[in-house]
């Protein structure tokens, strides 16, 4: 039986580790069905007069270094030109985005491409306060939304669209967002591999298995008529991306997945800027989830409860086994403390290793030019390095969570530096 | 697009990886034994102190095989395993008519007769090799030796058994914790600790249950980490004395010198099965062993350990070394790995006679008994730990599934999937 704390910890990090693993063996499993699914088939193309229009979304604080590509890529896109309009939002820069923007919109006269300038006055105030900014200025059916780093492929907005007149009870259609300096250091070959895997691999599994994803923030688009009847976003969530997703799917509606969407983004290149970026995050699918815990008893919640199951089960069950279990090791290792759990066999262990490693090719094998021998030996490191600074960030965010809230801290909104 | 090709490979080596593990499973921890029911009359021929049925039994227990002592008055006798091996002996019953009559009863099962040889037909030896034993390890033995021993030992590449005494009081003084000391070098020198029968001989205690004390001495040797993994004991003490050593987690019995007979009143047939669980190695004294016979392997069933005392004779034991080393003699390691499926299932009855399912309530009356003549007592305070064995093997035999699974799904995202999503992977930054 039994016979002591440790005992209990272990075993219970022991039963959550491989009950997480599961679900996500589960969800590669199902994108992978997705992926293959979607192999070679050809779509009819829409007539260019039943284009809806659509307002592409821009915000930008300080995105001098970026936003000139961003731009440029968008207004490249193959979508008819007299049917979408631009809207770059430069929310309380300090840097020279204005100028660029001006020049850009000099050298393509005949394009709709909007700048609105604000000041600490009028915005400054975080992504949604600027996304709602430029929404109250735009004219399209259809809402597009692209992140000032990101530089999509020519068919990207088409594919959404596409994927969004199809569907009529897509509330929003999410594309792809992929790494594009991926091979630039050890810590962007992580991010890239996260991205695959744990972004694109678990939406893919939960569309295809659940008919669920969650808004990853850019390279999506979403109806107006949805906006208008929530309000725009919700200025007080740092991820406003999951805040939305989940009150999208409150209004009965669910959000598509279209892998052939994709767009490319900068992602951090030092842990430094990596470290406030995730921080960030962890603190604002915490405010997500206790915002939305209510919804896990709620019948008609609809499969958003599964994401909060997902969300507690990683972000509760799998951080607090991963740390417990790690602990257990390290002071059994020193000597300090002693388990009295028999039968734990290595295999266990290896086994759990080599299954992070397959599934992670799973999802390499998905993406042109990702399966390869350097891919995997990186996938090998992560397993000990990034996915136990994963832990340690998210540790990190969930204590500073809990101080905003015990001292009423005001939650500020990072933006990412760019390089 | 090689190193593409190479990635590829990488499932195909953990798709062949997870067969081997599989049939590791399969070949050892659920492999079933060789199983054997030894029917005999009387154990013992009149005015003689050896019994074929007992060196057959310890033979076939050293050779791996599950087997079960079965007088021919049993009436579990007929009811038994249909797979088993049924061996008679004839020169053990008293009278043809007997004889003839078990045999009739074993109509339909299989049967054979053993004719005094020492193999039967179709049994195999397996290749154990002989494992090196060092006995009667005492407190105030020569340490020294001992630790020079260890090291040559362990210099050739050989682990051994060391036969430590138990020591039942006095744990406080300093030249016990030297001992264990001591021990514990022994140990990282490749010394597999196993403790000897407890030997209460002084006057007044003839008729002392060793069982407490022996406990305790095992359990104070573990408490100062020493591993102990099995028993030394003699032959008729193995048969006898079970209940002293049972439940010790003692899973080696090391068998040497017969010191007498087996208890008359004994029911061989539940100790034998008992014994079952655990693993026999049956010594040989140094004296008698035929080193040129093993090395030409004429070494007979059942030899699997060379037995030194280290009250032996400096001679004698440097004298072993180098024949050793000389003639390369492949003495084989004392390696625990090779008995991974019996150390599996210690502690878990084999049954080659299931026991009838005793009904909760007579479970419930013989706890209960047990309780009031205290003999659970000590049982209740020292719980075990909490075992996960049976659920490591399922998530195991999941993730090994799953992982077939994932690998062909690699190969195939890899062979069938040419219609990427980025089109684009040569991105320019």
């Amino acid at each position: 039986m039994l016979q002591n704390i440790y005992d209990y910890l272990l075993l219970w990090s022991l039963f959550s580790i491989w009950l997480v693993m599961l679900i996500n063996n589960v969800l590669v499993t199902g994108g992978f069905f997705c992926y293959m699914k979607h192999t070679g088939k050809n779509k009819p193309l829409i007539p260019e007069d039943d284009l809806p229009f659509v307002s592409v979304l821009i915000p930008a604080h300080n995105e001098a270094k970026v936003i000139g590509k961003t731009v440029e890529a968008i207004l490249e896109s193959d979508y008819a030109k007299e049917k979408y309009e631009i809207i770059v939002i430069n929310d309380n820069s300090s840097d020279n985005s204005a100028e660029i923007l001006e020049r850009i919109k000099a050298e393509h006269p005949g394009r709709m491409l909007t700048i609105i300038n604000t000041d600490s006055i009028t915005g400054g105030k975080g992504k949604s306060n600027a996304l709602n900014i430029g929404l109250a200025q735009s004219k399209g059916s259809l809402i597009a939304i692209y992140d000032a780093d990101n530089t999509p492929e020519k068919s990207a907005l088409r594919e959404l669209v596409y994927s969004i007149m199809n569907d009529s009870k897509a509330g929003a259609v999410i594309g792809k967002f992929r790494c594009r300096n991926r091979n630039r250091n050890l810590l962007t070959r992580f991010i890239n591999i996260e991205g695959i895997y744990f972004q694109w691999m678990a939406q893919a599994g939960r569309w295809q298995l659940m008919k669920l994803c969650t808004i990853p923030g850019t390279n999506f688009i979403i109806r107006r008529s949805i906006l208008d009847e929530l309000g725009g976003w919700d200025t007080k969530a740092i991820t406003e991306d999951t805040e939305i997703s989940f009150r999208i799917y409150r209004l009965g509606y669910h959000i598509r997945f279209c892998p052939y969407s994709a767009s490319w983004e900068q992602e951090p290149e030092t842990l430094t800027v990596w470290f406030k970026q995730r921080k960030r995050w962890v603190k604002g699918n915490y405010y997500v989830l206790i915002k939305n815990f209510k919804y896990l008893f709620d019948s008609h919640a609809g499969p958003i409860r599964f994401d909060l199951l997902y969300f507690l089960a990683v972000y509760v069950l799998f951080l607090s086994s991963s740390v417990i279990s790690d602990t257990i090791f390290i002071l059994g290792f020193g000597g300090f403390i002693q388990t009295t759990i028999l039968g734990y066999s290595l295999l266990l262990w290896v086994m759990a290793y080599l299954l992070f490693i397959l599934s992670v090719l799973i999802a390499l094998s998905t993406e042109k030019g990702e399966l390869r021998l350097s891919r995997v030996f990186t996938a090998m490191i992560m397993y000990f390095t990034y996915c136990k600074l994963w832990s340690i960030i998210t540790v990190i965010g969930l204590a500073s969570y809990s101080a905003d809230f015990i001292f009423k801290r005001n939650i500020t909104w990072y933006k990412t530096e760019r390089f | 697009m090689k190193s593409s090709k190479v990635a590829t490979v990488i499932p195909m080596v953990i798709l062949a990886f997870m067969v081997l593990v599989s049939n590791h499973m399969n070949g050892s921890a659920f492999a079933k034994s060789e199983r054997y029911v030894l029917v005999y009359d009387r154990l013992y021929e009149y005015s003689s102190n050896a019994s074929d049925v007992l060196r057959k039994f310890i033979e076939l227990r050293t050779n791996g095989a599950d087997v079960v002592l079965l007088q021919a008055d049993e009436p579990a006798l007929g009811k038994g395993d249909k797979d088993a091996r049924f061996i008679t002996f004839p020169s053990s019953f008293e009278s043809n008519e007997k004889y003839h009559r078990v045999l009739h009863i074993l109509k339909g099962y299989k049967v054979m007769t053993y004719n005094g040889q020492g193999m039967i037909p179709g049994e195999k030896e397996k290749d154990r090799g002989v494992f090196i034993a060092v006995t009667e390890v005492y407190p105030f033995s020569d340490l020294n030796k001992l630790m020079d021993l260890s090291e040559r030992l362990h210099d050739r590449g050989i682990e051994f058994i060391v036969s430590i005494m138990p020591i039942y009081d006095n744990y406080q003084f300093k030249a016990f914790q030297k001992f264990v000391d001591v021990l514990m070098y022994v140990g990282k020198k490749g010394g597999k600790f196993f403790i000897h029968f407890p030997v209460v001989n002084y006057e007044g205690t003839y008729n002392l249950d060793p069982t407490p004390l022996f406990k305790k001495a095992v359990q104070e040797y573990r408490k100062r980490g020493l591993d102990i993994v099995g028993i030394t004991l003699p032959q008729n003490k193995m048969l006898n004395d079970l209940r002293v050593y049972d439940g010790l987690e003692l899973p080696f019995i090391l068998v040497t010198e017969n010191e007498g007979k087996i208890n008359a009143k004994l029911d061989l047939f539940k100790v034998s099965q008992a014994l079952n669980d655990y693993i026999v190695i049956k010594g040989i004294h140094l004296d008698r062993f035929d080193y040129f016979g093993y090395r030409e392997k004429k070494v007979s069933l059942g030899e699997q350990a060379i037995v030194t005392s280290l009250q032996a004779k400096e001679d004698k034991l440097f004298h072993m070394l180098s024949v050793l080393e000389m003639d390369r003699i492949p003495v084989r390691n004392f390696r625990v790995s090779e008995y991974r499926p019996k150390l599996r299932s210690f502690g878990k009855h084999s049954g080659i006679f299931e026991e009838q399912e005793k009904s909760q309530h007579e479970k419930f009356l013989e706890e209960e008994m047990r309780k009031i003549r205290g003999e659970n007592v000590e049982e209740e305070k020292f719980a075990e730990g909490y075992d996960i064995s049976s659920f490591s093997r399922i998530v195991i035999k999941m993730a090994i599934v799953l992982l077939g699974i994932f690998s062909v799904m690699v190969i195939i995202g890899r062979r069938f999937n040419y219609r990427k999503f980025l089109k684009d992977p040569s991105y320019k930054e």
